[in-house]
């Protein structure tokens, strides 16, 4: 499947001389390509959950840097223009703030040379690293989850923070939560009616909303706010769209902090996510702190790498101080 | 015999004419081709600067508004960006225009101002691509200023000499 996305539309915006190589790529191999990285003179190289290969000019995986293609300047340059439309003018806020998200809702990070003014980026030109992360919607991936963070009473969801280190599946998990909680849940055991979802989408990564519309399937009852900072976006949700739950990606700062403060006062649950790679880790981030020692979070998911992307390590009940779910120990990195 | 070197003798002059007064033709069409292109431009400029939509949709816009033949130019060139072709604006820019120059009445000189747009187009911010377009329209206008001033002398002498030119031709003849 996720071949089949990445033929239809990652390929298609990529320079010729590349599109030619991958796609004399074996099909297992593009299969399991997280990330494509191109980066200036340097061998073409795809990340794979093992870890990250080199590919030569036949398509094939090599070892040696000298049997590897090495991405011209061209083929940045075309690649570039492709991704924004031949129109790097109408992405000047993306290029500031380093990435883009394009239809499919993948997100292409660039790094290039900064151009400042007044202390902060203005621009980014000369770009000479792209990174091309394939987003794969893991439908179910949020299943075995769900029936802990919701409840019978009001607010229906307990408010749940996703704790994570990056690439372990947190914004595959929270999509994936969005959508069942939006879309309602029929299993005998947790039946569960669909309720109002308001989705403050800073990064465009949950939805991958591209021109505004979401790409990825996150239930009929979501309302998304893209590329918005999230302590605006969730306070115009409130205003606006009177959501039950708030949803969020990656807060940390002291502003996140009191957005979420702000959004509980109002009776609506709030689930987002944190880097990280346990609960103790986050009270090293003022914001977060704040949060932790409020004991706002009823329900806490840790995940980790450990088994394979998206292993729950743990699930913490902060009302009751335990864990309700956790993964054998000894397993642990 | 004389009917016949008469009938021969207006032929001669019909077509001088005609060929005299489509190089006139010809000069006027240049004209307003360049009061298109300036036209053009000057969309574009906008559609860069306030609503900063991508060029594929601009060129659209601009395709649909702007009269034949310098519209082409534009649909040309949005169809071949959304074919996902994998190379810049540089070749698709190029390949419209040798597309529609055969179609239109402007010249070489005319031309190699237009190919230069692919130098710039698309590749820089806002403010880059306004300074650059103006300076583009700059030199159209001055293009069209001197056609424009050529105009009246040339047409008249071109339709002149059409029907002048058979008339010699027919004197040496008969």
């Amino acid at each position: 499947m996720s071949k089949k996305i990445l033929e239809k539309q990652v390929l298609p915006l990529l320079s010729l001389n590349l599109q030619k190589i991958i796609k004399k790529c074996s099909p297992l191999l593009l299969e399991r390509v997280q990330e494509i990285r191109l980066r200036e003179g340097k061998p073409l190289m795809f990340s794979l959950e093992r870890g990250d290969l080199m590919v030569s000019i036949r398509g094939e995986e090599v070892d040696r840097l000298s049997n590897a293609y090495l991405v011209t300047r061209q083929d940045m340059h075309n690649t570039l223009q492709s991704l924004s439309s031949y129109s790097l003018y109408a992405f000047e806020e993306e290029l500031k703030n380093g990435y883009l998200t394009i239809p499919g809702g993948h997100r292409v990070g660039l790094a290039g040379k900064a151009v400042i003014s007044q202390g902060a980026i203005k621009l980014q030109k000369y770009i000479t690293g792209i990174n091309i992360r394939i987003s794969r919607e893991v439908l179910g991936a949020g299943e075995k989850v769900f029936k802990y963070i919701v409840r019978d009473g009001e607010p229906r969801v307990y408010s749940t923070l996703i704790i994570s280190p990056p690439q372990c599946g947190k914004t595959t998990l929270l999509r994936d939560l969005v959508r069942i909680l939006s879309d309602g849940f029929e299993r005998m055991d947790i039946p569960f009616r669909g309720i109002k979802i308001g989705l403050v989408d800073e990064r465009s990564e949950i939805a991958g909303s591209f021109e505004g519309l979401p790409q990825n399937n996150i239930g009929i009852r979501t309302d998304v706010i893209d590329a918005c900072p999230k302590s605006q976006g969730m306070m115009l949700m409130i205003r606006s769209m009177s959501p039950q739950v708030l949803v969020t990606d990656e807060i940390g700062s002291m502003e996140d902090a009191l957005a979420v403060e702000e959004a509980l006062k109002c009776g609506v649950a709030v689930i987002a996510a944190a880097h990280g790679s346990c609960r103790e880790e986050l009270r090293e981030r003022p914001g977060l702190k704040r949060l932790m020692d409020q004991r706002v979070f009823k329900r806490m998911i840790v995940l980790s790498n450990s088994r394979r992307v998206g292993t729950v390590e743990e699930i913490w009940d902060e009302d009751r101080g335990r864990a309700l779910l956790q993964s054998p120990p000894g397993k642990k990195l | 015999m004389v009917l016949l070197k008469l009938a021969g003798a207006l032929l001669i002059i019909t077509s001088t004419t005609l060929l005299g007064f489509s190089l006139a033709y010809k000069k006027r069409e240049r004209l307003k081709e360049l009061g298109y292109l300036q036209m053009a431009f000057q969309m574009l400029i906008s559609e860069i600067s306030y609503t900063a939509s991508p060029l594929p949709l601009a060129f659209e816009g601009i395709g649909e508004k702007i009269k034949e033949p310098v519209s082409q130019l534009f649909i040309k060139a949005a169809r071949e960006m959304e074919k996902c072709r994998g190379d810049g604006m540089g070749e698709i820019w190029k390949e419209a225009v040798e597309d529609f120059f055969p179609h239109s009445s402007l010249r070489e000189r005319d031309k190699e101002v237009i190919l230069s747009v692919s130098s710039f187009l698309g590749v820089s911010d806002k403010v880059h691509q306004e300074k650059q377009l103006k300076l583009l329209m700059h030199q159209l206008k001055e293009i069209e200023k001197e056609a424009r001033v050529s105009l009246g002398r040339s047409e008249r002498m071109c339709k002149y000499l059409g029907v002048l030119g058979g008339l010699m031709l027919v004197i040496l003849l008969l």
